[in-house]
């Protein structure tokens, strides 16, 4: 009976995702519809693969994607509100971003990409090796700790962009945006499947971590490794994610957090939950901006900024400190 | 009784250098003779105490109640409120009204409306039965990046004239200060200046804890609505006299604990206030007068009270 | 399991100062003594949570920095109170865990019956779905212990699993506790505030009193007047009742006159 129900579950889900992903298709500057796809001309076919295909594609593994890494952040620090946004990921990429476009101008986007990459690793994981060292009294330090380190890489990186002139250029990088994604573009996300991969794999072991570094070693997980493993995966999704479309706030917070409250904290049995629901959270947000002031486009980030913001208001006023 | 007279004596000792820098600043390569650099000179000295005693009090009694010297006032999202507001004036100003609004309407219509944004999400917050003041914080983290998302939204939208004039509001700069701005908010600093120094014992025994504060007799809750809507009037007219710098107050604070080693608010208040005023016009004179004005100094403070902030925190992490 | 001259210090001070001592398996072993003597130090030592400046430590012949982070879990195990752990899961996927040092995850029939068993021992089965934020201390303490349990080492060691639970949690845990030793055959080093309940519970004592060794041997030889008066520093009686045991008797006592 319960299998007959979690498959029923499933399906519907399922069915969802495909009805939002057709929608998302559907809506656009460009008059379109899946009529005229299956019955329409060669131009048609192009505004689909070329346009409205990656740009849906790129939405719905940004949203898996920095969910995922929300969730991995969250056993890594033990911590339920750390996130890329809140232990310092985005802001590092962010620094290695501007490297590029300083050091190296007309850089490719995969050089872009690689040099955040590396930023965002190094800048996490001084950050995630500081914090493990540190007793702690309450939940919301790491957080606010995180964020203060966030604002000073930002600071750093504003810094710089200042002094070479750069920081409308890099303003505009970091917007999150999707209406710039297009064939050729953003292939990068399928980076990301490496991420869903690892929770595959690794899905105990974040599990364990989330009990803490005692706990954690007590059953022989090597707790160094998993914190540099998740700490790259990170990293890497944060880093193609910023490079093709920019920042996307709260996400990682707030997705991951829904879940738990609903389905609990084990991994195994979550992430796959976490990546769907974050997919099609985002994908939501996208088809609003689209459709709320046509012919024109809100940044996704605005909309997540206003959706999420409140999302994260409302979870921190529920649980409170025990949340 | 030994650790008083020590306090005393650098307390002495940073009034001296305070003048000393002043005085330095003030008489640099002119001697008395040209009005008008001395007007220009006292201006901007007067902004410079108004600036570096108002984040000084500012942080410090932030820090006081909410038991962290690592946070700043700018976790409560202030300064992230003040960039949408000066974007959205820009915006306007210039697409609407063709010029931009006279620089103390500005100034009123900023501290008017970050008070009342205070204010609103006060109602909003602070309905709860449990306050913690852990909430608030995240709350404030939130608001920020909010108000962030708006911004940069903005801001991509404006056309390169507009942005670069935004920039020069958005990047803390003691270059052009405006007189009749700083009449306006001197006033204003004073009054929360003052009302933060009358409270302060009331402070110090709100460090000890909610729970103790309250135990002795004080009606946590209220008081701290009062101190955080002084401390953001005092971010605010800091932020609008010269712009957002998060880090001064926080690096004139720490060093101030660190000098004086004690929880005496008679002290670190005066104190952080002595060290930051001693830091920006030294930090300045060196800006204007060795660099030539080749860095912007906010930019400056930002960058190394980021990496002493680091820097604290390794070395003071059981302290935490 | 042979403890050789072990030390610890932390800047100037020793925390752990030349620990030399032999564990006798099978048996319960209490470590008693004032706050900051080093007990929970010298526990975490052993289970390798933190780590020896001096000494040799070894169990099975073995140096313990010489054993796989999965072989030594798979040996010895160990419970601190930090954690309570703050995860939403039931029970059941709680205990599970305790598998992941043999099965990484991959939980087979042989896990699942080592759970159900482990469950059933300890009076969860009817818990075994709740969350465990819904619990008791006493429920949340027995999850934790199951969970150690299910790893099924031979050396069990539990960091003051008494805290925040009452009279009658205690003893049915302290009574678990003492079945693992007797019917299990489990080595198991306990730290515990109360001098009674490692009287009455426990086979050898050892008693720490500023990072050394202050006494050890059996309950009979350590749990007396003399010993515990010099070890904790406050008059009390030591005195046998008819099953047998040594139980301490406090006394009140003039603050002023002893001064401490």
């Amino acid at each position: 009976m319960e299998d007959g129900e979690e498959m029923l579950k499933k399906l519907l889900l399922t069915l969802a995702l495909a009805g939002v992903i057709v929608l998302s298709l559907s809506v656009g500057t460009a008059a379109f519809s899946v009529e005229q796809f299956l019955v329409g001309s060669n131009t048609d076919r192009l505004i689909l693969l070329s346009s409205r295909l990656p740009r849906t594609v790129t939405v719905l593994l940004a949203g898996a994607g920095l969910s995922l890494s929300g969730l991995i952040m969250q056993s890594l620090t033990q911590n339920r509100f750390a996130a890329p946004d809140t232990v310092g990921t985005v802001d590092a990429a962010r620094v290695g971003m501007l490297c590029g476009m300083i050091l190296f101008p007309g850089l490719s986007v995969v050089g872009k990409m690689a040099l955040s990459f590396f930023f965002a690793a190094a800048g996490t994981f001084l950050f995630l090796v500081v914090v493990n060292r540190l007793p702690f009294k309450s939940q919301m330090t790491i957080p606010l700790l995180g964020l203060m380190y966030g604002n000073i890489l930002g600071g750093v990186a504003n810094f710089f962009a200042f002094r070479f002139n750069v920081t409308q250029n890099l303003s505009a990088w970091m917007q999150g945006d999707f209406s710039l994604v297009i064939k050729g573009q953003y292939e990068g996300m399928y980076l990301i499947f490496l991420l869903f991969l690892a929770l595959y794999f690794f899905a105990d072991h974040f599990t364990i971590a989330r009990f803490g570094k005692d706990a954690a070693k007590n059953l022989g997980l090597p707790f160094e490794a998993v914190l540099f493993i998740g700490t790259l995966f990170v990293s890497l999704t944060v880093a193609v994610i910023l490079s093709t479309v920019g920042n996307l706030p709260f996400l990682g917070v707030i997705i991951p957090n829904l879940v738990s409250l609903r389905f609990g904290d084990n991994i195994r049995n979550t992430h796959g939950k976490v990546a769907l629901f974050g997919a099609v959270f985002l994908l939501l947000c996208d088809i609003f901006s689209r459709a709320v002031i046509p012919p024109y486009e809100i940044p996704v980030e605005t909309v997540l900024g206003v959706f999420g913001g409140g999302l994260f208001l409302w979870l921190l006023l529920k649980g409170g400190r025990t949340a | 009784m030994k650790n008083v007279l020590k306090n005393r004596i650098i307390m002495k000792r940073l009034a001296v250098m305070a003048v000393a820098v002043a005085l330095v600043y003030f008489f640099w390569n002119q001697g008395i003779g040209n009005l008008f650099i001395m007007k220009l000179r006292s201006a901007k000295l007067l902004t410079f105490a108004v600036i570096s005693i108002s984040t000084a009090f500012a942080t410090v009694s932030f820090q006081t109640i909410v038991h962290s010297n690592f946070l700043t006032p700018s976790i409560l999202g202030v300064e992230s409120f003040y960039r949408l507001l000066q974007t959205v004036l820009m915006f306007f100003s210039f697409s609407l009204l063709g010029s931009q609004l006279n620089a103390e309407w500005q100034f009123v219509f900023l501290v008017f409306l970050m008070l009342g944004s205070y204010f609103l999400l006060y109602r909003l917050s602070w309905n709860r039965k449990n306050y913690d003041m852990q909430i608030i914080l995240m709350i404030g983290l939130v608001m920020g990046t909010f108000f962030n998302s708006i911004s940069s939204f903005m801001q991509v939208l404006m056309d390169p004239n507009e942005y670069d004039k935004l920039q020069t509001k958005l990047y803390a700069s003691f270059q052009n200060i405006n007189d009749s701005v700083l009449v306006l908010a001197v006033p204003i600093a004073l009054f929360s200046i003052i009302s933060l120094w009358r409270k302060r014992k009331v402070l110090e025994v709100m460090g000890l804890g909610t729970q103790t504060a309250k135990n002795l007799g004080i009606s946590v809750e209220k008081e701290t609505k009062l101190t955080f809507m002084h401390v953001i009037l005092l971010m605010t007219v800091s932020a609008a006299l010269v712009g957002p710098m998060m880090f001064l107050g926080f690096v004139a604070a720490n060093i101030a604990y660190r000098l004086f080693r004690t929880y005496c608010l008679n002290y670190l208040l005066p104190g952080a206030s002595l060290l930051s005023f001693v830091m920006v016009v030294a930090g300045q004179f060196l800006a204007e007068e060795v660099f030539k004005l080749q860095t912007n100094l906010s930019i400056l403070v930002e960058l190394f009270g980021g990496i002493y902030f680091f820097w604290l925190l390794w070395k003071e992490r059981s302290k935490l | 399991m042979k403890i050789s001259h072990v030390s610890k210090a932390y800047e100037d001070e020793k925390v752990l100062d030349d620990i030399s001592l032999a564990i006798e398996r099978g048996k319960i072993t209490a470590f008693i003594g004032p706050n900051g003597a080093g007990k929970s130090t010298l526990l975490s030592v052993i289970s390798r949570l933190l780590t020896k400046d001096e000494g040799i430590l070894t169990i099975h012949g073995k140096e313990i920095e010489a054993w796989q982070s999965d072989e030594l879990a798979r040996e010895l195990s160990i419970l601190k109170q930090q954690n309570a752990y703050q995860v939403r899961m039931t029970v059941r996927e709680l205990v599970s865990f305790g598998r992941f040092p043999y099965t990484k995850g991959r939980l087979n029939e042989e896990d699942h019956a080592m759970i159900d068993k482990v469950l059933g021992y300890l009076n969860l089965v009817e818990f075994s779905n709740r969350y465990l934020d819904t619990l008791s201390g006493g429920q949340l303490q027995r999850a934790a212990i199951a969970m150690i349990l299910v790893q099924d080492t031979e050396y069990i060691l539990l960091d003051e699993p008494l805290n925040n639970l009452d009279l009658k949690q205690s003893i049915v845990t302290m009574q678990t506790i003492r079945n693992l030793a007797d019917e299990l055959g489990k080595t198991i080093l306990v730290v515990i505030h109360d001098v009674n309940f490692a009287s009455v519970f426990s086979d050898n004592i050892i008693a720490m009193k500023n990072g050394k060794v202050f006494r050890s041997g059996t309950v009979e030889e350590v749990i007396r007047t003399q010993v515990l008066q010099e070890l904790y520093e406050v008059p009390l009686e030591v005195i046998t009742t008819a099953d047998g045991k040594n139980i301490a008797r406090i006394k009140q006592f003039n603050i002023e006159e002893n001064g401490k």
